[in-house]
């Protein structure tokens, strides 16, 4: 959308925005949704096929159907989750090789969110398409998808595969510590202090040896709360995004 | 690209060309009663003497429209600016669409040029119907009122108001893209070609400026034969009253002068 201030950017080997093929790649579904509320369902699926030369009209009817929207409906007048539902299926029919979105499901219910989900993971099975999105709800991620990167005072924080980010943070607890007497290859990223007692999350590739520590594994969320924090006590984050690949 | 301007540009068009529809139909059956005043009065008074009571009944006749019409033609771009300018791109910002029209297949490029293109050429078409319909409506009076370069005059004829629109609605887009928001872009909107058009009726009336440099104002019998003289269906010879040779009506002329 915005032309980068430095440096520059690549989406699937070209410029992203620079004509109208390239623009024809990328589908995007932005945050809430936007729709002309004028406009109804069948109108914006006209819309669709008149801007997008790679426009799958099957496709665009198919999902239509299979979530019982009203073609004549204004979209204005469409629940939140239809909304983004019409979104997704605009998104989806413009047969992208890369599909954005951006907090597609803040605003949604838990069900519609599930369903929105859902309808995602099929697009992925269905055409190996990649989806990359961005949320605030890391149990959402974890569910649908493989690849994590989280952002935070615009930098990436760590990028990985969740499995093996998984797999390679731990949780230590015991007596209060100085954290600098820990092994070279256990990166500390966050630690809290009580009198007694030390709490760490380090990342390490290898075992804890050290008897003293009670060592957990850590799911998602704590793991991505712990970079978060890390990033804030670095520099004053203010935004906080998570952005998570299926592929 | 055009369906998609054309969806969202359609309901705004048919509410302009209907109330272009109704000041048509009043300007026409007006308009023609006005000439039919015209041909009646006016025209015969060339070979009596009377033509001072006679065109001051004619330029009396139809006040009420006389006094309406012009504003129209004043009003027209102030609302196309309003309504078509500023609300083109602020309305997309305001509600997230460009979000969504912006990650289609076409360009932005290409998307502001079909947009503008549409209601910026609608604008003026509007305009310049309305602008011919009042045009026509005046020009039996116009031709008894010598005086076309004044301001109040000047910018409610001809292709002014197309000018007048086309500049309404320029600056109605790009204060919509600067402001990005509807109700205040709309506001500056107004207060921005208010200004410019009570600019140009200030300017206008300055000195020096070529509205001033008229002839002097001209007697009811000479306005009668100026406008006789000018009458476009003279050519065809449809004006009986008007077939006396060229030097006639010259000395004729002369003699009003030296009678002042």
């Amino acid at each position: 959308m915005l032309t980068p201030s430095a440096g520059a950017i690549e989406v699937l080997g070209r410029p992203p925005a620079d004509d109208p093929a390239q623009l024809g790649r990328v589908g995007f579904v932005a945050q809430d949704t936007p729709a002309y509320s004028s406009f109804s369902v069948e109108d914006h699926l006209r819309l669709g096929a008149r801007l997008n030369p790679s426009w799958d009209a099957a496709v665009a009817k198919r999902r239509i159907e299979g979530l019982s929207l009203d073609r004549r409906q204004r979209a204005g007048k469409l629940s939140g989750g239809q909304r983004a539902q019409l979104a997704l299926t605009m998104a989806i029919a413009k047969r992208p090789e890369l599909l954005v979105l951006d907090e597609p499901v803040a605003s949604l219910d838990a069900l519609a969110r599930r369903e929105f989900l859902q309808g995602l993971m099929e697009v992925v099975a269905e055409d190996g398409i990649t989806i990359v999105l961005s949320s605030h709800l890391v149990a959402d991620l974890e569910r649908v998808c493989d690849y994590l990167v989280v952002l935070a005072g615009s930098r990436v924080q760590i990028a990985g595969p969740i499995e093996t980010l998984l797999a390679s943070h731990r949780r230590l607890s015991g007596p209060r510590h100085d954290p600098r007497t820990l092994p070279a290859s256990q990166e500390v990223i966050t630690v809290r202090h009580t009198d007694r007692q030390s709490t760490l999350v380090v990342r390490t590739d290898g075992p804890i040896c050290d008897p003293a520590w009670t060592v957990e594994h850590l799911d998602l969320e704590d793991l991505v709360l712990a970079y978060m924090t890390r990033a804030q006590g670095d520099a004053h984050a203010v935004r906080r995004t998570i952005a998570a690949v299926a592929s | 690209m055009i369906a998609l301007a054309w969806r969202q540009f359609r309901l705004q068009a048919v509410v302009a060309f209907g109330i272009l529809a109704l000041v048509a139909t009043v300007v026409l059956v007006t308009g023609s009663h006005l000439a039919a005043l015209y041909d009646a009065n006016v025209v015969p008074c060339a070979n009596s003497h009377d033509c001072p009571t006679a065109t001051a009944a004619f330029l009396r006749s139809d006040h009420f429209f006389q006094a309406a019409l012009p504003p129209v033609l004043l009003v027209a771009p102030a609302l196309i600016g309003l309504f078509w300018g500023a609300p083109l791109v602020a309305r997309e910002f305001e509600t997230g669409t460009f979000r969504l029209v912006w990650t289609q297949g076409v360009s932005r490029r290409r998307w502001l040029l079909t947009r503008l293109a549409l209601v910026g050429t609608a604008s003026m078409a509007v305009t310049g119907l309305l602008s011919l319909l009042v045009g026509w409506w005046f020009s039996p009076i116009d031709r008894l009122n010598l005086n076309r370069m004044s301001p109040s005059v000047f910018g409610v004829r001809g292709i002014t108001p197309i000018g007048y629109a086309a500049f309404a609605f320029a600056l109605g887009v790009t204060l919509g893209v600067l402001v990005r928001r509807t109700v205040p872009a709309m506001a500056l909107t107004i207060v921005g070609f208010l200004g410019a058009r009570g600019l140009h009726l200030l300017g206008a009336t300055l000195p020096g400026d070529p509205a001033q440099d008229r002839e002097p104002p001209l007697d009811a019998r000479q306005r009668v034969a100026h406008a006789l003289q000018n009458r476009p269906g003279r050519e065809l010879g449809a004006l009986q009253p008007d077939d006396q040779p060229q030097g006639t009506r010259d000395r004729s002329a002369r003699r009003d002068r030296s009678e002042r």
